[in-house]
This record gives C-alpha cells, structure tokens and sequence, in this order.
C-alpha cells in the first residue's frame, strides 16, 4: 500500500500527465498579442523619358525581383489578330539585334535567374528574378529586349508553334473550357474578347503586325517598373535611367479600354469532356465596372461566401453534404471592373443538387443579414492572411507593380488593412444586395452521358464544342 | 460545428496508456526509472550558427531537436517538424506504412478532431501540408506570428496522443489508395519509373515506392501503425524548425511548455547502409499502355553522398541537367529537337546515389538517337576540360537554386529540417553546401571516367501500346 502511495505521489511529481493530460493541452491556445504592420513605403519616381520606377525594400533579400509592366494587353489586339500581344510579348526574349534567343537564356542563367512573360486581358508582365549582385547584367539585358528586339521570323515561327501546342493542349482542361466559355459570354462586344481566341488564329500574325504592335504600345510612359529586394530608389532610378534612358516616349496612340458591363441575361452553358471523371462548374458575372472601394466589403463577402475551405460553400457543399470536391469564389480584378466567379468540382449525380445549393448560398447572402461574427471571422482571415501572401518577394513587388499601373495607390497598398478592417456589417449587406442582383451565368463541363437527368431538368442550355462554336440548345432534354 | 473534446469510441495511443493500465510491477519500476532518467537529463546547450542564415539549436530534456532562426521581415513564422523515418523503415509486407501514418497525423489527436488541424490553420489564415521521402517525414505551416502557440498546440497533441482507431485507419487507407489508385490510372510512365527503381535499387527497402503497395497498405492491422508511430514519432527521433518573426525567450517557453513533458522514445537504431547490390551493365523494355510517346530511363551509378566526390557530383549535375543552358536540355529540346520532354538529377537512397535521366522521344527512332547524344555529351566530360565560362554558370545556378531556398521562412524551415537529420553536426551546414563551389575542371573529367562507365548503367525502354 505505502509503495503504491510513493508510486503515485513519485509519479504526480515527475510526470503531470499521468493521471491525466495537463489542462492546457485540453483547448486551443489564445493567440499572442498581435504585431502591428505596415507594408514598406512605396516609393516612385518618373524618369525623363515618362517611364515610372519604384522600388519596395526588402533588406536581406539575396535576390532581386523586377517587374515590368506594359500596360497593353490582349485587349489591344486588332479584331483579326488575336494573340498579337502575347506573340509580341514572348519573341522579346527570343533575340535581339545582338543576342540569339539561348544567349538570352544563357545570360539570365548566368544571373542566377528566371524570366517570365505573361499577358493578359489588359498588361503585358515581365516577371524576372535574379541574384542581388546582378542589377546591372539584368538591366542591361532587359534594356535589349526591350530597346533592340530582332523580331525573326524563324522565331515568330517557333514562338506561335509552342503557343498553338500550349492552346491545343488546354483544350483537355476542363477548369480552362469553362472559365474561357463564361468569359466569352460576359467580354461579349467588349476588346477583352480578344484575349479569349482558339490556337488556330495565330496564323494570322506576321513579323510586320508584331513590329507594329511593338512601336506602337512598348512605351516608356506606358510602363512601370519596381524593383523588391536589397535596393533603394535612387539607386534604381539612376540605374534603370543608364540603361533605358534611349527607350522613346511617344504618347502611346491607343483607345481607352470601355468599362465592363454585368450582363443582364442567365445563360447556361455546357460542353463536352468524354471521359472527365468529375464535373466542373463556372458560374460568374461582372459586378463593377470600377475598381471603386466596394472592392473592400465586397473582398469580406467573398471570403464569408468561398473565399477559403472554412468558406460557407466549401463547408456546405463539401462537408455537411458532400455534393462536390472543392468549391470555392474569387474575385477577378481587371482596369475595366471586376468579375465574380464561383467553381466547383462535383461528383455528376450532384451536379442539379450542387446548383441548386449554390444559388441558395448566393440567395442568402442577399436575402439574409450577415452574421457579425461570420463578418469579423472573414475579416480576420483576410488580414492575417495578407502578409502571408504576400512573403514571396514576387509577390509583393508585383502588387506594387500593379498598384502604380493601375493607379490604385494607398488604397491597396498601405491603407489596405486598415480598408478591410473598417467594413461594417451593414456596408456588406448594402454591397451584397446592389452588386448580387444580377444573375450568375452558368457554364459545365464534362461527360454529357454522365449528366443526362440533368438535361432533362434546365429549360434551355446552349451546348458548345470546345472551340466555344454553339452546337445547339437543349431545351427540357429536346435538342433544338 | 468543430468539438474540442475527443470521441468516446476513439482509441488514442499515448505512450503512457499502456503503462497506466497495466497491473505488471516490473513495468511500474522500469516506467519510475524512466520517468528519473528523463529528470536528470537537461536542455543541451544552445549553439549558435551564423551562416547560411543565423539560427540557433539545441535539445529539450526527451531529446526533441529545437532550431530557432528570427527574422522579422513580416510578421509571420513558420514551423516544421520532421521526423526521422520514411520508407526506408518499412519492412516487407508493410510498403506504405509511412505513407498511412503520414495521413493518419491529420485524422485526429486526443483534443484535435479529424481534419481539424487543417481547419486550426485555414482559419487563421494560416497554410499546412506534409510530404513524406525515404527517410523523413516532415509535417509544416505558416502562420501569422500571434498564431505560434496554436501551432505548438497542434503539433504536440499529434506527437503525443495521436488517434489510431480502426475507423481512422480506414478512412486513412480509404485516402492513400485513392491517392495510388488514381496516379496509377492517370499518370503516364508511372509504372515505368517503379519498374526502374527495381532494377537499380535489387533491395527491398530501397525499391519499393513511397506511397507504398495497395496489398499492402490493405493489409496493414491497427496494432502494426501503432507500433510503428510508437517507435519513430517521438521526441528523440524529431526536430522542431521555427523561422520568422518570434520572441526569442517566448517561443522556447512555448516550446517547452508543449514538448518537454512528451517522453522522448526509445532511441532509434541508425539505418544500416546496405551494399548497392547493383550489377550492370543492365537494359530492359516495357511497354506503358498510357503512355503516348516512347521513353528512356537511364542511370548511372555513382558514389556516396558522403564521399568527397558527391560535392563534383552536384556540379556535373548542373552542367548535365539543371536550366534550359544544360547540356542535355540544349541538345535535346532544342538544338536537335529529338525529345518532347526530359527530366534528371541526383538521387541518393540509403547511401546509394544515382544520376537519373527521363527522356520521352518524339518517336522510337528517336530513343536511340536520343541515348546516343546523352552519351556524347558524357563523353565530354570525360575527355576535355569543362570550360571555365560553363563550370562557372553551373556553379551559379547551383547557388541560386541554394539561396532559393532561404527565401521563405517556410523553405528556411524544411531546409534546417532536412540538415538536421543528414549532418552530424548543423555547425558544418555553410561548408557543406559551398563545398561544390570549389570544383575544378580537372576533379570532373576524374570522376566521369570512373563512374560514368557501362557496369555503373542501366537503361529502361519504354514503348508505346
């Protein structure tokens, strides 16, 4: 009994969990306090030739980030040459008036770094990232592609072959069928259309039409350029000068791009995956033809509705009734406004049942007043999450990048937090119900012999091939 | 929605369970002496390293690895654990045990949910993962830095008193074969990549794939994952990695809060090295029925990663492999244009290190070509000097990839969780990666003709149906 007793109390003394956990394991633990954070100062200047420069610190960085934006598009395409712009945007790297196509590769290699060139509706980025001790080699690099770009036509060749095989391929992603389907729908009589073409109309493009689309958009006072990383902005202005002070302004000759327009009609779209596995479903509409600060209760709403798996849709369709694999909403922002996209992944019976809880989540957050706790969770989220995003130095130097372009400037930068932070409830229930009140267009892809039922349930859904050409409509399963 | 509190059907494992319950006085005298051993032991003390980042380690009285590196960029940290087990551990009939285990650690702890560690993170804006190797499995998150004690919380409940029901071996094993299955059906030359590990690794631990073997991983009993979590998820075969923005003082109180009073483990026994076993020259064919264009594998033997050859290694490895200015790429992407796509680099499993080439030719005649060009381009390293303007381009790329990972606290995190287990000492870290750095071009056209020979090759055909 008394060895029991020393047992027990030896083992009390040595060992709290014995007997039991120790009570702070039993519960999550309070958060500490919380840091207050600011962004780095953004800091720009405009040089003589109407270029901007900025640059955003990030002292212990070992590499540069630079990020160059052309603020011309796919949008500026002409109607008959669809992918002028990214042809035009990918032959810079391949040659200049001095440098072959893999000396280029070779130099920024030799840099330590990685060259990307994206274009979109509305820009043209060039992404690249090099170790700190190369400013000079990379700026004098971009200076040549920039200032002295050979345009080959034996490059022009290979660059339209590769891009045709890229578009030729994405024609087996069901995420990039729908997502391109639904656009076409709500850039419809808008130049973002242009950004939406099939592999087949690049051939139309010739050495000619990219050296006209070169001189007349790849202008100084139509670009930005920020700098991340060890670097301040004297340093980078005097720099950036040396090497691209003989890139000549000329007001750049193009339109203004018109807002986006919500789209008034439902439409429903479908087209046909053989073989997909699962279906997948775009729904959207543009909601603002403005970057206005609805944007900020409208980036709450998001969250509280999709914007993550603890989200109402994810939780909802996932979780409690597991009719699809992921859902989720997000917010496209472009210069002419800004479109609201819902996806999801359903298995193919779910898919009317999935619709249906979709639109009565969209319903709700229109028809119900949002819980303030649910609205202070979203908020927190965001603003917790921020930093997070925005660790990789790309990151943070892009959003610079497109902070300037656009012209968004402390809004979206600095004021940020303090942005999200300051929305009251009833601002997102006033924003929710004005911007929601349009409907959300449809488009699903996958195998129309899995989903025949569905058919036979929607009144009228336009069937498409993955060109995007309309086959036909089904009109309560009657093809018409 | 999320309960704080455990099931009542749950079956937890906590290391002191057992002992609790069981009326044997032997075992109450060996868990006292135990409990004194622990009490004796102390902190090690802390060491400081400056370089390639400044961190600090040391270990907590049950033999948990503890590496602290501050950084106050953003107000965020990062936390990985890693234990020191993978595959490798694995015995036959268990294939996938590790892989099981590794889902397992998400399905439940005795105050965590299922899935709700996944949840804790996402609602703080948080992200999380694991991925799991040969030797090694490493569980990891960033999160805001106020979020670190829920973290700790997180992780030491899963170290402790991870839950091993049937129901959560089953959902388990449900995910994994999902997981396999799905690859399996979906992944071209798969199979062909597997069929390759056989020939060049003859040896059961080295050969059999991560995520494991469907048989299996169906077979495997509650009792055998126990086992194994009970024997290499514990302390003193751990590390815990914190990067970001923390209070120094603070966060080794938190860590020892949660960590200290978890009993350490028995001490895992070092992996033998087992002979390569290889013989070569060896050449096969397969056919991938989802493949849509023919392949090659090709390896070549090479030398320890502890010998003083392995640094030149990773430098030819750059010189063959690595960028779109690669010998290879540029021969045969771009310059003659034979191959769609090709893949290579360094592989080291159990003290073996292969060079691993994949190549998917544009068509059969082509996969001859294609091995013909390799071979060529192998055959200058053997016979001329590399020239210095290309040894120095593929010593930088091999540096940027390097600092590439201290670019993230996330990355920093993994990559001092890696170190750990394959240094004897962290304080050798900065000397071990720069040590590619001093190759010569002499060193390279020595270590070609000696290991780049026809007993150190395999190759694998892979046809279309």
């Amino acid at each position: 009994m008394r060895r029991g007793l020393f047992l027990f109390v030896i083992s009390i003394l040595f060992f709290p969990g014995l007997n039991g956990q120790e009570k702070f394991r039993r519960l999550p633990p309070y958060p500490e306090p919380m840091k207050e954070w600011r962004l780095p100062s953004l800091e720009s200047a405009t040089l003589a030739n109407g270029l901007t420069v900025a640059v955003v610190p990030r002292p212990h960085s070992p590499f540069l980030s630079l990020q160059l934006i052309i603020t011309a598009g796919e949008s500026e395409s002409p109607e008959n040459l669809p992918g002028l712009a990214t042809l035009t945007a990918k032959l810079l790297s391949r040659g200049t008036l001095l440098l072959s196509g893999a000396e280029i590769e070779d130099k920024i290699e030799a840099m330590g770094g990685e060259l990307n060139i994206i274009t979109s509706f509305d820009r043209t980025l060039f992404s690249f990232r090099f170790l700190e001790d190369y400013l000079d080699d990379a700026l004098s690099l971009l200076s040549q592609m920039i200032l002295q770009p050979a345009f080959a036509s034996a490059e022009l060749d290979s660059v339209r072959r590769s891009l045709f095989y890229e578009l030729l391929e994405k024609k087996e992603n069901a995420d990039f069928l729908a997502q391109r389907q639904l656009l076409r729908w709500l850039f419809q009589g808008h130049p973002y259309q242009q950004g939406l073409f099939n592999e087949d109309l690049l051939r139309r493009v010739s050495r000619r039409d990219v050296l006209s689309f070169y001189d007349r958009h790849y202008r100084p006072e139509n670009s930005v350029l920020v700098l991340g990383g060890n670097v301040n902005l004297s340093q980078a202005s005097r720099k950036v000068s040396h090497y691209l002070n003989t890139w000549k302004r000329e007001e750049a000759n193009h339109t203004s791009t018109p807002p986006l327009a919500s789209k008034e009609e439902r439409l429903i779209g479908f087209i046909d995956l053989p073989r997909a596995k699962e279906i997948t479903l775009v729904m959207g509409n543009v909601l603002s033809s403005r970057l206005t600060n609805d944007i900020f209760p409208f980036l709450v709403l998001n969250q509280v509705f999709g914007g993550s798996p603890h989200s109402r849709l994810f939780m909802n369709l996932r979780e409690t009734r597991q009719l699809a694999y992921i859902a989720f909403s997000e917010i496209e922002i472009f210069k002419s406004g800004w479109v609201f996209l819902v996806q999801a992944k359903l298995p193919p019976p779910a898919l009317s049942a999935g619709l249906k809880e979709i639109e009565r989540e969209l319903n709700r957050l229109v028809q119900e007043k949002l819980p303030a706790a649910e609205i202070e969770q979203a908020k927190s989220f965001l603003i917790e999450s921020f930093p997070l995003d925005l660790e990789p130095l790309e990151a943070l130097t892009r959003r610079a990048a497109e902070v300037l372009a656009f012209h968004l400037e402390e809004d979206h930068w600095n004021r940020w937090v303090e942005n999200v932070l300051n929305i009251e409830a009833n601002r997102v229930t006033e924003v929710a119900a004005r911007l929601l009140s349009v409907p959300l267009s449809v488009v699903i892809v996958g195998d129309s012999r899995q989903i025949g039922d569905f058919f036979q349930q929607v009144d009228q859904i336009k069937v498409y091939d993955r060109n995007g050409k309309l086959l036909y409509t089904i009109s309560k399963g009657e093809e018409k | 929605m999320f309960s704080f509190f455990p099931r009542k059907d749950m079956i937890f494992y906590c290391p002191m369970k057992g002992s609790c319950h069981s009326k044997q006085p032997g075992l109450w005298l060996a868990l006292f002496l135990l409990v004194c051993f622990s009490w004796l032991q102390a902190q090690t003390e802390e060491k400081s390293v400056a370089s390639p980042f400044p961190f600090v380690y040391y270990q907590l009285k049950n033999g948990l690895g503890v590496i602290l590196s501050e950084d106050d960029t953003l107000p965020i940290v990062s936390i990985a654990i890693a234990y020191g087990v993978g595959s490798l551990r694995e015995k036959p009939g268990q294939a996938g045990l590790a892989y099981l285990l590794e889902n397992l650690m998400f399905q439940g702890s005795l105050n965590v949910g299922p899935m709700q560690h996944f949840s804790y993170i996402s609602r703080v804006g948080g992200r999380s993962n694991a991925q799991l190797s040969e030797n090694l499995t490493l569980f990891f998150q960033s999160v805001p830095s106020h979020q670190l004690p829920l973290v700790l919380w997180l992780e030491s409940d899963r170290m402790m008193s991870l839950v091993i029901s049937e129901d959560h071996l089953e959902s388990s094993k449900m995910t994994v074969l999902d997981e396999i299955r799905r690859r399996r059906f979906n992944e071209p030359f798969l199979d062909s990549f597997l069929l390759f590990d056989q020939m060049i690794y003859p040896d059961f631990s080295r050969q059999h794939p991560v995520t494991g073997y469907e048989e299996d991983i169906q077979g495997l009993r509650a009792e055998e994952v126990r086992e194994f979590y009970r024997t290499y998820y514990v302390p003193s075969n751990a590390v815990l990695c914190l990067v970001g923005d923390f209070n120094r003082k603070r966060a080794k109180e938190l860590i020892e809060k949660y960590f200290e009073s978890i009993p350490g483990g028995k001490e895992v026994p070092p992996l033998a090295e087992l002979p390569s076993g290889f013989k070569g020259p060896l050449s096969r064919v397969s056919v991938d029925p989802l493949a849509s264009a023919p392949a090659v594998h090709l390896a070549y033997r090479l030398t320890s990663p502890n010998s003083a050859d392995y640094p030149i290694f990773k430098i030819i490895d750059y010189l063959l492999t690595k960028g779109k200015s690669s010998w290879l790429v540029r021969r045969l992407l771009q310059r003659e244009k034979i191959a769609v796509r090709f893949e290579g680099g360094l592989e080291t499993r159990l003290g073996v290190t292969w060079l691993r080439l994949f190549i998917v030719a544009n068509n059969e005649v082509m996969v001859e070509r294609c091995l013909r060009a390799v071979e060529a381009e192998i055959s200058r390293l053997k016979t001329a000097l590399v020239p210095e303007e290309e040894l120095g381009l593929a010593k930088t790329k091999y540096l940027a990839d390097l600092r590439l990972r201290f670019t993230s606290t996330l990355d920093r995190a993994i990559f001092l969780a890696e170190n750990y287990f394959s240094l004897s000492s962290l304080e050798e870290i900065a000397q071990i990666i720069e040590k590619p750095l001093k190759t010569q071009a002499s060193d390279i056209v020595g270590l070609a003709n000696r290991y780049f020979i026809d007993d150190n090759r395999a190759i694998l055909k892979v046809r279309i149906k």
